[in-house]
C-alpha cells in the first residue's frame, strides 16, 4: 500500500525554489495588473484583485499538497481522476449553470467551478499513465496503437465541445496532442493523420456555431466591423501597442481605465499589463513563462520515471498553450478564443488548476534524485 | 523504470520540443516588439483618439432688437432627441417606439438619422430635432424602455412677435453642403453643423450674430460616457444687433395692410434708416426656427400670394403715377417747363397717329404743373415726357435711385428697370421708340421699381436731394465690450436745385391738401403731409376686370411734415385698385402712430373714434386707369396707367 504523501527531509532539501519563485512572481504581477484592471476609481479599490488573492491563497495550499503527492499514488489513481473529470463534464448537461449561451460552470455548495479546468490536469495524468504503460509502443505510435490515447483524449474534448466551449476543447487537444508527439508518433502515421485532418476541416467548419465562425472571420479582418465582433481585437491591439516601451504607468492605462478593453480582468488581462507596463512588462512576463516551460522541460528530461516526466511535460504544455493562445489572441495574431493567461487572468478555477499543476512539477523536480 | 534507449528518444524529442517552444515564444516577442515599439506611437495616437472627443459647443446667436431696444428675435432652448446607436438594441423598434409616443412620423426619424452621415463611435445621432414640450415629456417619461435615447439642449431662434417682419429677420439654419464649399463659409470659418443665417438680417449680419463655437475636449469611456474634461475653449455668444426698425411702426404697417397683399416701407429721410419694412401676407417666423415641418413649407411655397417673397425689396412693379413727382423734377431741372407752363388736356394725348388716353376721359382742360401733379393728369406728363426724351427721364430716374439696387442691408434685393435707349439696345436688341417714352412718363411701360426704391426716391425729394442708402442696422453691441459698431448715414447728392425740389414738394402737398387732390385720405389733422398716388394696371383688359387678381396695383408715396420731413413712405397694395383709396389710408395709419410717438399728435381718445373717422372720410379724387394702348408693344402683365 503506497501512502498518498511520501516525503522525507532529504527530499525536501531539494525543493525547487526557482520554479516556485517564478510562479510566485507571476502571481504577484497578476495581482498588480488585476488591481488596475478591476480598479474602481471612486473607492480606489479593486474587489477583483481581492478575490483573486483569496483564490491564490487556496491555490498555494493546493500547490503544497500536489508537490507532496506520491507519484506512485498519483499514477495509480490517474484513471479514476480522469473518469471523475468525465463524469463532472457530463454532469454539466444536467446541472450546469447556463451563462452566455453555454453550460461551463458547476455549482458546488456555495462555489462555482469549471470541470474543464480540473479535466486538464486529469487528462494530463491519464495521458501520462498511458504513455508510461509497460505496453506502450517502443518505436512510436502507429494507427492501431493510437486508438487508446486518442479515445482517452477524445471523450473530454467532445464533452467540452458540447458545452459548448471551443477554446477549451482546443486547449485540451493541444495539451494532449503535444504530449502524444513527445511520446512519439511514427512518421508515416503522423503524415496520414495530417492529411485526414485537412480533409475533415471543411465538415468541422460547417458544424461551428455562427458566433464561432464570426470570431474566425473577424480575426481574419477585424477592421471590417470595428464595432461588432472585431471590436475586441482592435481595442486590445490599441491597448497593447499604445503601451510603447515603458507603458503608460500603473492605473494610467486609458484603454483599461475607460473600459475600452473587453473582458479585461480575464481573457484580456495581458493587454492591461502591456498597456500600463509597456514592452518591458510584457517581455518580463513572457520571460517568466518561458522559464517555467523550459525549466519544466529540463525537469522532465532529467526525470527517470516516465509517468512523472510526462506529467511535467503535460503541465508545461498546458501553461505554454494557454499563454501562446492568449497572448496571440490579445496581440491580434490568433482569433479571439476565451483562454485564460495562466496565473494572471482572474478566475479561481483557472488559478488553482495552474498552481496545482506547478505543484506536481515541483514535486517531480524535488524527487529528481530518487529512483537512482 | 524504463530502458535507457527509449529515454534518449524521449530526450531528443524533448529537445526538439524546447526549440519549438523557444521559436513560438520569440514569435510572440517579435509581435509584441512590433506592436509596442515599432508601431507604439501609432497605437498611442489611436488610444488618445479613443478616449478623447472634441465637442463643438454651439454659441447662442446674438439677439435682434428694434431701435428702442425692444427684443425682436431671441433664443430659446430647443430639445433634440438623439440615439446612441451602440446602446440601441433594435433600430427599427426604437424608431417605431419613438414615433408611437410622439407626434413625429417614423419615416422622418429615419430620414434625419440617415442625414447624419459620418460619426464617431458612441456619438449620438439626432433623430428628432426641436421636439415640442409634450413630446419631450413623453420621451422622458418612457426613458426606461427607450435604451440609447438621449435628449440634449441647443439654442434655437425664437420670434416673440410671431408674424412681425419675418422677411426682415430671415432665418438661421444648419449650413448646407453647398454653402460649406462657398468662399463665404470659408472666410467665416463655418463648419458642418453650424447654424448660419440663411436669409434677411440673420444672413446679412451673420458675422455679428453668429458668434464663435466653443470646443470642449472631453474624456470618454468605452460607452461614450463623459468622464472628465481635458480642455475647454468657451463659446463666444453672438453680438446683439440693433435695427433701425421701430416695432410700433412695423406693427402698424402690417396691421394697416391687413389682409391685402402688399408692401410698406417707411424711412427716415435724413438718414435712410428703415423704420418699417412690411410685406404681406406674412407668416410666423417661428415656423422656421429649428426644422420647418414639410407641410408648413409646402403651404408657404404653394400659396399663390407668395408669402415668402419680401415684396418691398424683391418684387418689381411699375410705379405708376408716383413716378410723376420725378417727372416734375426732371422737367423743371432741365428747363423744359416752368411751373406756369400749361398744356391742354382733352382727355387724351395725340401722338404718332394714336390717342394716348388720360385717366380722366373728359379731360382736365388747361393744366399747369401744380394741377397736373395734384390731379395726376396723364396728358400733361405724356407731353412732358415727349419733350424730355427717354434719356433725360432715365437720367433723373437713376439720379433718384431707380434702376439700381438701393444697397439696403438685406439679401435678395431687386434693381428694377430705369429704361433708356442704351438699355433697350443692350437688353432687347432694338432702338427706343418715342411712343414708349409716353408710357414711361406715367410710370408704366418698361419702367419698374421696388417699393424700397420709391421710398428712397421720395426721401431724397423730401430731404432736399440727398439720396440715402436705406439701412436696417443701427448698431452692434457686444455683451462684454459694449457698442462695437454704429452705422452712419450714407447719402448721395443729386445736385438738383433745392428750390426745384421745394416746388415739387409743394405740389405733392397739394395732392393731399387740395380739394381735387388724389391722396386726400392720407391727410392727418395737425401734420402737413405730402404724397402722390399711383395706380398700375396689371393686365390690359380695359376698365372692366372681374377677378381681383387682375385688379390694378395701388401705390402711394408720402412724406411728412412737409416743412421738415421726418418720415418718408412707399406703399404698394397688389391688386388694390386706386392708390388714393387703398394705399393712402395705410400711409395715414402708419404716420399717425409715428407722430403720436414723437408727441406731435395727441393719443386717440378711443378706438371707436379713430375708426369712425376713417370711415367718414370722403372718397378721394377719382383716378381711373387708362386703357393701356401701348401695352401691345410688349405683352407683359403690368401695363400702362395713370
Amino acid at each position: 500500500m503506497t501512502s498518498a504523501i511520501r516525503v522525507d527531509r532529504r527530499v525536501l532539501s531539494n525543493f525547487d525554489w526557482l520554479l516556485t519563485g517564478a510562479m510566485l512572481l507571476l502571481c504577484a504581477v497578476g495581482l498588480v495588473v488585476l488591481f488596475s484592471a478591476g480598479h474602481v476609481r471612486e473607492t480606489n479599490y479593486s474587489p477583483t484583485m481581492e478575490r483573486q488573492f483569496v483564490s491564490m491563497s487556496i491555490g498555494l495550499g493546493v500547490f503544497v499538497i500536489c508537490f507532496l503527492l506520491n507519484p506512485t499514488f498519483l499514477r495509480r489513481w490517474s484513471f479514476a481522476l480522469y473518469l471523475l473529470g468525465c463524469v463532472l463534464l457530463a454532469a454539466l448537461f444536467f446541472k450546469g449553470v447556463y451563462a452566455g449561451g453555454a453550460r461551463r460552470w458547476l455549482a458546488l455548495g456555495g462555489f462555482r467551478f469549471q470541470p474543464s479546468e480540473f479535466m486538464k490536469l486529469a487528462l494530463i495524468l491519464a495521458m501520462a499513465r498511458i504513455f508510461s504503460a509497460e505496453n506502450a509502443p517502443k518505436d512510436g505510435y502507429n494507427m492501431k496503437t493510437l486508438i487508446t490515447p486518442v479515445l482517452v483524449m477524445g471523450v473530454p474534448v467532445a464533452l467540452i465541445l458540447f458545452e459548448p466551449d471551443l477554446g477549451t476543447a482546443l486547449c485540451h487537444l493541444l495539451i494532449a496532442g503535444s504530449m502524444l508527439l513527445l511520446a512519439g508518433v511514427r512518421g508515416s502515421t503522423f503524415l496520414k493523420l495530417a492529411i485526414a485532418g485537412i480533409a475533415l476541416a471543411y465538415p468541422a467548419w460547417s458544424t461551428l456555431k455562427d458566433y464561432q465562425k464570426q470570431r474566425v472571420v473577424s480575426f481574419l479582418s477585424p477592421e471590417q466591423d470595428p464595432l461588432g465582433s472585431g471590436y475586441h481585437a482592435i481595442q486590445s491591439k490599441i491597448a497593447v501597442g499604445s503601451g510603447k516601451v515603458f507603458g503608460k504607468g500603473f492605473l494610467e492605462g486609458t484603454q483599461t481605465q475607460l473600459s475600452f478593453l473587453p473582458e479585461q480582468t480575464t481573457d484580456f488581462i495581458f493587454s492591461v499589463l502591456a498597456e500600463e507596463w509597456g514592452f518591458m512588462g510584457s517581455f518580463l512576463v513572457i520571460s517568466l513563462f518561458a522559464f517555467l516551460v523550459l525549466h519544466s522541460f529540463a525537469i522532465a528530461g532529467r526525470c527517470r520515471e516516465r509517468f512523472s516526466a510526462f506529467v511535467v511535460v503535460g503541465v508545461a504544455m498546458m501553461i505554454f498553450w494557454h499563454m501562446v493562445v492568449n497572448i496571440g489572441m490579445v496581440t491580434g495574431v490568433l482569433p479571439v478564443v476565451g483562454l485564460t493567461l495562466p496565473l494572471l487572468s482572474y478566475g479561481g478555477s483557472s488559478v488553482i488548476t495552474f498552481m496545482a499543476g506547478l505543484g506536481l512539477v515541483a514535486g517531480v523536480s524535488m524527487r529528481r534524485f530518487l529512483f537512482t | 523504470m524504463r530502458a535507457q534507449p527509449r529515454k534518449s528518444h524521449f530526450g531528443s524529442r524533448l529537445g526538439f520540443g524546447a526549440v519549438l517552444v523557444c521559436l513560438i515564444l520569440s514569435l510572440l516577442g517579435v509581435r509584441l516588439w512590433y506592436l509596442q515599439v515599432a508601431q507604439g506611437a501609432y497605437y498611442r495616437d489611436l488610444s488618445e483618439n479613443n478616449r478623447t472627443r472634441t465637442i463643438r459647443t454651439v454659441a447662442p446667436r446674438g439677439n435682434i432688437y428694434d431701435r428702442d431696444g425692444r427684443i425682436l428675435v431671441q433664443n430659446r432652448p430647443a430639445f433634440n432627441v438623439s440615439l446612441m446607436l451602440e446602446d440601441v438594441p433594435e433600430m427599427d423598434k426604437a424608431l417605431k417606439r419613438l414615433a408611437e409616443i410622439t407626434s413625429r412620423q417614423e419615416q422622418d426619424l429615419a430620414d434625419l438619422l440617415k442625414r447624419g452621415g459620418r460619426r464617431y463611435p458612441f456619438e449620438p445621432q439626432v433623430v428628432m430635432a426641436d421636439v415640442s414640450r409634450v413630446d419631450l415629456a413623453r420621451v422622458k417619461e418612457r426613458n426606461f424602455d427607450l435604451p440609447g435615447v438621449i435628449v440634449d439642449i441647443l439654442p434655437a431662434r425664437a420670434y416673440p412677435h410671431g408674424d412681425l417682419a419675418p422677411h426682415v429677420f430671415g432665418y438661421a439654419r444648419e449650413i448646407s453642403k453647398a454653402q460649406l464649399d462657398s468662399q463665404w463659409a470659408q472666410n467665416a470659418k463655418y463648419r458642418a453643423g453650424d447654424t448660419v443665417g440663411q436669409a434677411g438680417i440673420e444672413r446679412q449680419w451673420d458675422t455679428y450674430l453668429h458668434g464663435s463655437a466653443g470646443v470642449r475636449q472631453v474624456e470618454v469611456d468605452a460607452m461614450g460616457k463623459r468622464r472628465g474634461e481635458l480642455g475647454i475653449v468657451d463659446d463666444d455668444p453672438g453680438q446683439d444687433v440693433y435695427l433701425t426698425l421701430d416695432l410700433d411702426l412695423q406693427r402698424a404697417a402690417q396691421d394697416a395692410l391687413g389682409e391685402e397683399v402688399g408692401a410698406v416701407v417707411a424711412l427716415e429721410p435724413s438718414t435712410g434708416e428703415v423704420l418699417a419694412l412690411a410685406s404681406t401676407p406674412s407668416f410666423d417666423a417661428n415656423l422656421f426656427s429649428g426644422r420647418i415641418r414639410s407641410e408648413d413649407w409646402k403651404r408657404l411655397r404653394n400659396d399663390k400670394d407668395h408669402p415668402l417673397t419680401n415684396r418691398p425689396i424683391a418684387e418689381n412693379y411699375a410705379p405708376g403715377s408716383t413716378f410723376k413727382l420725378l417727372m416734375a423734377v426732371a422737367g423743371l431741372a432741365e428747363h423744359i417747363i416752368t411751373p406756369e407752363t400749361e398744356f391742354d388736356c382733352p382727355g387724351y394725348y395725340w401722338f404718332a397717329g394714336r390717342a394716348y388716353r388720360c385717366h380722366k376721359r373728359s379731360g382736365h382742360g388747361k393744366v399747369n404743373l401744380a394741377k397736373a401733379v395734384t390731379q395726376s393728369c396723364d396728358s400733361y406728363f405724356y407731353k412732358l415726357g415727349r419733350l424730355l426724351g427717354i434719356d433725360n427721364i432715365h437720367k433723373y430716374a437713376t439720379l433718384f435711385g431707380l434702376g439700381a439696387k438701393t444697397g439696403i442691408d438685406l439679401p435678395g434685393e431687386q434693381s428694377g428697370i430705369a429704361p433708356s435707349n442704351e438699355w433697350k439696345i443692350r437688353y432687347l436688341g432694338e432702338r427706343w421708340y418715342p411712343g414708349e417714352t409716353l408710357s414711361v412718363s406715367i410710370g408704366q411701360g418698361f419702367l419698374t421699381t421696388t417699393p424700397i426704391q420709391m421710398a428712397v426716391a421720395t426721401a431724397a425729394l423730401a430731404n432736399g436731394g440727398h439720396v440715402p442708402t436705406p439701412r436696417l442696422l443701427k448698431k452692434v453691441v457686444d455683451r462684454e465690450n459694449g457698442v462695437v459698431f454704429r452705422s452712419s448715414p450714407q447719402l448721395r447728392e443729386t445736385h438738383v436745385d433745392p428750390k426745384i425740389l421745394e416746388k415739387v414738394r409743394g405740389y405733392a402737398e397739394l395732392v393731399i391738401e387740395d380739394q381735387h387732390g388724389t391722396g386726400k385720405r392720407a391727410a392727418i389733422d395737425g401734420i402737413t403731409v405730402a404724397g402722390k398716388t399711383g395706380t398700375a394696371q396689371v393686365v390690359s383688359l380695359g376698365k372692366e376686370t372681374l377677378k381681383k387678381e387682375f385688379n390694378d396695383h395701388a401705390w402711394f408715396v408720402s412724406f411728412a411734415p412737409v416743412e421738415n420731413p421726418m418720415i418718408a413712405m412707399a406703399i404698394l397694395v397688389e391688386n388694390g385698385g386706386h392708390g388714393g383709396s387703398t394705399a393712402a389710408p395705410i400711409s395715414k395709419k402708419v404716420m399717425e402712430v409715428f407722430f403720436r410717438k414723437k408727441g406731435m399728435l395727441p393719443e386717440p381718445e378711443s378706438e371707436e373714434g379713430a375708426a369712425a373717422e376713417a370711415v367718414t372720410e370722403a372718397p378721394a379724387g377719382e383716378e381711373q386707369p387708362a386703357p393701356a394702348v401701348e401695352a401691345t408693344h410688349r405683352s407683359q402683365n403690368r401695363g400702362a396707367v395713370g
